[in-house]
């Protein structure tokens, strides 16, 4: 079994007397990528926000290599949602890049060259002269992405990273995760709405209930490796898969 | 329409209005509206030559001086009061005050303070940018968007960086639009502290003709302040185009430089 890299710990976040997330536990395991879905409002982007430190529990915790994490951790890259508000439009697509690398204590010449070898493992090799504001949706958002494995995160997170581009622009992005998570020897946490993109990614997924959120089930998807947008989801076992996380956003369980 | 054609087409109402004035005046005879060739001689005399060390430079010089003291002073103070909330609390209500006290009213107590000289041209002048500069950017910082805060902080991008390559582009719109008014405020109060005084400047020359009943030499103060005032908002376009509308954070105005 592989070691726990996340652990989220009856984990609160209170906004004033509206409770968003209310006791909800999960880990993630080294290697996986873990979704966390849910309908919208369910407060899945708030978990996500305290794993990245940018937010802070009401109560519960959450340790990251058994390090609780009280503020942003090292060694975690974030892919938000909002690529167009979230790339500087005043740096190039390489300043972009470049620039977490820097500040991270790169020299100058590492931090070119990483961000270089991202931005062609993301197929943006011919761009980075560009800045953001000249490139299509995708391209903004796989600059995003180059810029989070640039920084060789041991630990992914994305924000509902695909919800704003193309639906086929979307299938050339999902298929990037797993290459990249591969190569990079990362582990990814995603959250999303879309069921048939975390069935499709993931190793286990977390359905949230409505606000507050809680867990309502943890699922292990068993589907094979490499997976592919055609036979992958041709398979019954996605669409069982497909079927039991449907059911539960669409139709919660009783909590009673 | 063309480029050439957009520029000729801006110049048909200026170039008509100084036609029709030309015609006016040497019709009128009237020595209050002397014509243009009067106003050029004029020109030549008080503001090329010596007049241009003696009279157009320290005018300039005060107005350089002042107008960077305050924007710089501006926007450290706007960083300031934009990020900590305790100082915003504790000083944007008499920024507040400060904005709207016309800098006329403080000329007497700049003048008790700081005497006639560059001092008060220049302390006067950094009042009237300062202000302006500290509320826009103290705006323009507290709406820096979140996502660019989310990403300053999670890739934990160090203060230096996070103020010079997030911060402050992020609220440039802001601060360059306050510069720009700040400027033809500075133009001004340049103007208005060399009516107190003073023996040399752009304004001391200017209000002395109107005393002395040299028209044409009032108005070539006028024709000289306004040339400046045109270039510094060109040159201001210029820096815009470079900046925000390149960044297409701001469509450009297109003002002065099209």
């Amino acid at each position: 079994m592989r070691k726990t890299l996340v652990d989220v710990a009856r984990l609160t976040k209170a906004y004033g007397e509206h409770r968003a997330v209310d006791r909800v536990s999960f880990d993630v395991r080294t290697g996986e990528v873990v979704s966390i879905v849910g309908p919208s409002g369910a407060g899945k982007t708030t978990v996500l926000r305290v794993v990245a430190g940018l937010l802070e529990p009401t109560s519960g915790s959450v340790t990251i290599d058994g390090v609780p994490v009280t503020g942003p951790p090292a060694g975690i890259a974030v892919v938000f949602q909002d690529y167009s508000r979230s790339l500087l439009p005043w740096l190039t697509v390489l300043g972009n890049v470049t620039l977490p690398l820097r500040a991270k204590g790169l020299s100058r010449a590492d931090a070119r060259r990483t961000a270089t070898e991202a931005l062609a493992a993301v197929g943006l090799g011919d761009a980075a002269r560009q800045r953001p504001r000249a490139l299509s949706g995708g391209m903004q958002q796989r600059v995003a992405i180059a810029r989070a494995i640039a920084y060789r995160p041991k630990l992914l997170l994305m924000d509902e990273p695909f919800a704003s581009v193309d639906a086929q622009t979307r299938m050339d992005l999902e298929d990037l995760v797993h290459p990249l998570r591969d190569r990079y020897d990362m582990t990814v946490v995603l959250v999303t709405h879309d069921i048939d993109e975390a069935v499709y990614l993931s190793d286990r997924i977390v359905v949230l209930s409505p606000a507050p959120a809680t867990v309502l089930r943890i699922i292990d998807v068993d589907l094979p490796f490499p997976r592919s947008q055609t036979a992958t989801k041709e398979l019954a076992a996605f669409g069982g898969l497909r079927r039991e996380v449907l059911d539960l956003v669409r139709r919660p369980a009783d909590p009673a | 329409m063309s480029r050439a054609a957009g520029l000729l087409w801006q110049a048909v109402l200026p170039a008509g209005l100084i036609v029709a004035y030309e015609l006016a005046a040497g019709r009128a005879r009237n020595p209050y509206f002397p014509v243009l060739g009067d106003i050029a001689t004029a020109f030549r005399a008080a503001w090329l030559g010596p007049g241009f060390t003696e009279h157009v430079l320290p005018s300039i010089a005060n107005l350089t001086a002042g107008y960077l003291i305050g924007v710089v002073a501006g926007v450290g103070g706007g960083v300031l009061l934009g990020r900590a909330r305790v100082l915003h609390g504790l000083f944007a209500p008499l920024a507040g005050f400060c904005l709207t006290l016309p800098v006329v009213v403080l000329l007497p107590l700049a003048v008790v303070a700081l005497g006639v000289g560059s001092a008060m041209r220049i302390g006067v002048i950094v009042y009237s940018v300062f202000f302006v500069v500290l509320v826009n950017t103290t705006a323009g910082m507290r709406a820096v968007d979140t996502s660019l805060t989310d990403v300053g902080a999670a890739y934990r991008i160090g203060p230096v960086r996070r103020l010079f390559l997030l911060l402050l582009p992020a609220a440039a719109p802001y601060i360059v639009a306050a510069a720009r008014v700040a400027l033809s405020a500075a133009v001004l109060v340049m103007v208005l502290s060399e009516m107190v005084g003073a023996q040399h400047g752009i304004g001391a020359v200017t209000l002395l003709a109107q005393q002395d009943f040299r028209y044409d030499r009032m108005w070539a103060g006028m024709v000289l302040l306004a040339l400046l005032g045109y270039l510094f908002n060109a040159a201001f376009a210029v820096v815009e185009r470079f900046t925000v509308v390149r960044w297409g954070m701001v469509a450009g105005t297109g003002e002065g430089v099209s």
